[in-house]
């Protein structure tokens, strides 16, 4: 069966308001986001992002392994993005701390400052976008992408797989536990990488069956209530009220102010903190 | 349409689905009118879901294979119609109320059909209040469907069916899930309806309960071929009491009649329930095998189990009885260390099982799944029953005698090039008695079953459950049901949990003395129970419905009628 997934956020500020604006709010801050490359600005935004993440009242230990993942993921992509390969810094005077072996990539207080940036940036976006996924209540998502104009099958779609994961999850459990009752620990930690994946490759076929057999159940079940045979109502009735509409307008100004701001002014460019230039000097 | 008009006429429908060698059935004409119940019984496999989907639609709209015959609804070809147009007619309820489940809310599960149809939100508000007072669901109104019990569920999926107001309910196996309250609640929903002049179809195994629906007309399918359609005594004359699940009175009078003894092929001598071969019942012997002191546990943020106490043989039959949701198999997993125990102590031999590992547990316990695809993985039946004694370290030497006992056991030796099959091909029936040979593999002191009969007939799983109970060497099992009689013929002691704490714990016939907490756990007396306490000896445990039939029979034959407790052709209230 699908398995709802986590409503952490319920009854929080940021759960009372029409979803809507939890998904329309992720896109205006990527705008603004991504216009961005001075620090300090980023910085800026990297604290607004937080604090609309704890209107959302989901408990840290709740999403610690999500935050431990996110961060873990977009750590090792700014390294690589930035540290490791030097990306953007073409044509930027550098200040160089010392250079990588083997790759020869300059370490320099210009690319410490970029990837500071870009770690910001995808920080601020997680805890924008966490949530779209903790504080959406779980009958609502469809409805919510349906009423942003996004076709009525698609917009059950994305409901029945913000389930489908979660359910996916308990089928993973359910089959690991059947192999540990008969001597068998495929998560136990032994061997290398190497080692651990042939120990979860068993897994797959049982897991492949199971959601391939629970998908054809669902289509059936769907089908026999005359799903996608015409045009739907929805039960759930959703109104921006004038907080939700004050919280769109405040977002939509900062992505508006920003894009005009990355033709105009600075904020475009890579600033680097003058204590990091002046370290790398000597 | 004239109220006349058949609302489904099947006529010498045959169908084969694509990858089939053999039609899935063949024959089959069945005529529906408003107003009747139509009971569909018959073994596993004999072609109930394939007519549920002929009828529904979902055969040919949804199954693409080789259709011979015609179905009609209201007169029109379900060929000819869109499956929108079918629901608007047919509902039906699956036989998984888990699968069927496709709302995150109880409120979404029951406006989903209305929401597809574009009934008008106020309408389906309105639905939703006089469909959940209807199904006495109420009081799941505002929670999330993944946290209904498997009751519970099927309650809602039959609600979400009643949504779409439809004049034909079809139903598959609804009781599977229920406790027997439960179960009483839906077919008294059921009859209503019919009364009211809609039809119902219903698909059950549990025929003893589903007659309490009077049906008008059973349906006996058996290997996709019709054996009988026609009304109720009919049936009840040709059914085999050991095929499908009749009340006892039914069974008496067969007996009687003589058709028992003849139907089953053996002879008059009562056959007592089995117990393991070496089971001598001393379990003051040594410590015992499991032991639950104060245990409580919790999924997630929701406790589960509180305080519970007892103490489980080296040598006994122990059935574990309860309403849904009531803690029963979480009880079980916390002694595999599947679940953490939040508070109190598990031990197992006398040693504390904390820290011990579900692995090292494998040794001695051999636990069962319910659902047994969940514990299939192989390429092979080989690979899969040699993956255990594998992790265990035994002797590779050993494995073939091993495997072919094993296959032996479970009946599954006879099968052609059984050790080459990729497991998950099997039949449910032979996926659940390869998983009771996957736990035999390891050989466990103690077998642990949860939910044995489910998704099987009568027949299988009484036949399960004695081939489980006859294994050499096997000192005990443990086991799940909401199988009430299969509990009580089967078991020496009876678990009776309710909200996760053990309300009883004793022999069969000291458990069902008390009616109130009985009932007050979702449970009902059953015609055999009334039987058995009528008639069966006060030393004895219970009998199976043969076997005490067939003991009435040889006493009355033996004495002059009216000698031991009158003429017997009706039960007590």
């Amino acid at each position: 069966m699908n398995i709802a997934p986590r409503y952490l956020g319920r009854g929080s500020w940021l759960a009372r308001r029409d979803p809507r604006v939890l998904v329309l709010v992720v896109v205006l801050f990527i705008i603004a986001a991504i216009q961005v490359w001075d620090g300090r600005i980023m910085a800026a935004l990297l604290l607004l992002a937080l604090l609309y993440y704890r209107t959302a009242g989901i408990r840290f230990a709740d999403v610690r392994r999500n935050w431990i993942a996110a961060l873990t993921l977009l750590t090792i992509v700014v390294v690589v993005n930035t540290i490791l390969t030097g990306n953007r810094l073409e044509g930027v005077v550098v200040h160089p701390f010392f250079t990588l072996p083997i790759i020869g990539t300059v370490v320099s207080a210009e690319s410490l400052t970029y990837a500071a940036s870009q770690w910001m940036r995808y920080v601020a976006m997680v805890a924008v976008g966490f949530p779209v996924a903790f504080c959406v209540a779980p009958a609502d998502f469809g409805v919510t992408f349906a009423r942003l104009g996004i076709p009525e099958k698609f917009a059950v779609g994305v409901d029945l797989t913000f389930r489908f994961l979660p359910s996916l999850s308990v089928d993973y459990q359910q089959t690991i536990d059947a192999q540990r009752i008969r001597g068998h620990d495929p998560t136990a930690k032994r061997g290398g990488p190497i080692a651990r994946l042939r120990g979860i490759a068993p897994l797959l076929t049982p897991l492949t069956v199971n959601a391939i057999a629970g998908a054809e159940d669902t289509i059936d079940a769907m089908d026999l209530r005359a799903f996608g045979t015409g045009r739907r109502t929805w039960l759930r009735h959703l109104a921006l009220d004038r907080t939700d509409w004050l919280i769109l307008l405040g977002f939509a100004a900062l992505a508006l102010t920003l894009t005009i701001a990355g033709f105009t002014t600075s904020i475009s460019s890579i600033w680097t903190p003058p204590f990091l230039i002046d370290l790398a000097g000597r | 349409m004239s109220d006349n008009t058949p609302l489904v006429e099947v006529e010498d429908l045959t169908f084969r689905y694509r990858r089939a060698t053999e039609p899935a059935i063949r024959n089959v004409s069945l005529t529906v009118t408003r107003g009747e119940v139509i009971l569909v019984a018959g073994p596993s496999g004999c072609g109930k879901s394939t007519l549920i989907r002929a009828i529904n639609g979902l055969i040919p709209h949804a199954y693409p294979g080789e259709l011979g015959g015609s179905v009609r609804l209201e007169g029109r070809p379900t060929t000819e119609l869109k499956l929108r147009d079918i629901a608007l007619t047919v509902g039906t309820v699956l036989q998984d109320p888990g699968k069927q489940i496709v709302g995150a809310t109880v409120e979404a599960e029951l406006a989903f059909g209305p929401e597809n149809l574009g009934v008008p939100r106020d309408e389906i508000r309105e639905l939703v209040r006089l469909v959940s007072e209807q199904a006495g669901i109420e009081p799941l109104l505002g929670r999330e469907t993944a946290a209904l019990s498997g009751g519970e569920r099927q309650l809602l999926a039959m609600a979400g069916i009643l949504m779409m107001r439809p004049r034909l309910y079809v139903v598959d196996e609804p009781l599977a899930n229920l406790d027997p309250l439960s179960a009483a609640r839906l077919l008294a929903i059921l009859r209503a309806l019919a009364d009211r002049g809609n039809a119902v179809i219903i698909v059950e195994h549990r025929v003893e309960e589903a007659l309490e629906l009077r049906p008008d007309r059973v349906l006996y399918l058996d290997a996709g071929a019709p054996r009988y359609v026609g009304p109720v005594d009919g049936f009840l004359r040709i059914a085999d009491p050991r095929a499908v699940k009749l009340s006892f009175d039914v069974v008496l009078e067969r007996a009687r009649a003589g058709g028992l003894a003849a139907a089953a092929g053996d002879g008059t001598e009562p056959r007592h329930a089995p117990a393991p071969s070496d089971a001598d019942h001393e379990s003051a012997e040594g410590p015992a095998r499991l032991e639950f002191r104060a245990v409580d546990a919790s999924i997630g943020d929701h406790q589960i189990l509180h305080g519970v106490d007892a103490s489980l043989g080296r040598r006994e039959v122990v059935a574990v009885l309860g309403p849904n949701g009531s803690g029963k198999t979480t009880a079980f997993r916390t002694a595999m260390q599947l679940l953490p125990v939040s508070a109190g102590r598990i031990l197992v031999d006398g040693v504390d099982a904390k820290g011990r590992g579900t692995a090292s547990l494998a040794t001695i316990f051999g636990y069962v799944f319910q659902s047994p695809s969940q514990m299939l993985f192989a390429r092979t039946v080989r690979e899969e029953l040699a993956f255990g004694p594998t992790n265990l370290r035994r002797d590779p030497a050993t494995f073939d005698a091993l495997i072919a006992d094993c296959l032996r056991r479970t009946a599954l030796d006879g099968l052609e090039g059984i050790l080459e099959r990729p497991p998950l091909t099997l039949s449910f029936g032979q996926q659940k008695r390869l998983a009771l040979a996957i736990a035999l593999a390891l050989q466990p002191a103690t077998l642990i079953l949860d939910e044995p009969s489910a998704g099987q007939d009568h027949q299988t799983a009484e036949a399960f459950m004695r081939e489980v109970l006859a294994i050499p060497g096997l000192e005990s099992v443990y086991f799940i049901t909401h199988d009430v009689d299969l509990a009580l013929t089967h078991a020496d002691r009876i678990l009776l949990f309710r909200d996760g704490r053990i309300v009883a714990d004793g022999p069969p016939k000291e458990i069902i003395v008390d009616e109130a907490r009985w009932r007050a756990c979702n449970l009902t007396p059953t015609s055999l129970m009334q039987a058995n306490a009528r008639w069966g000896g006060r030393d004895d445990g219970f009998l199976d419905a043969e076997s005490l039939a067939l003991r009435i029979v040889a006493s009355e034959q033996a004495a002059p009628v009216g000698a031991e407790g009158g003429s017997a052709s009706t039960l007590p209230d």
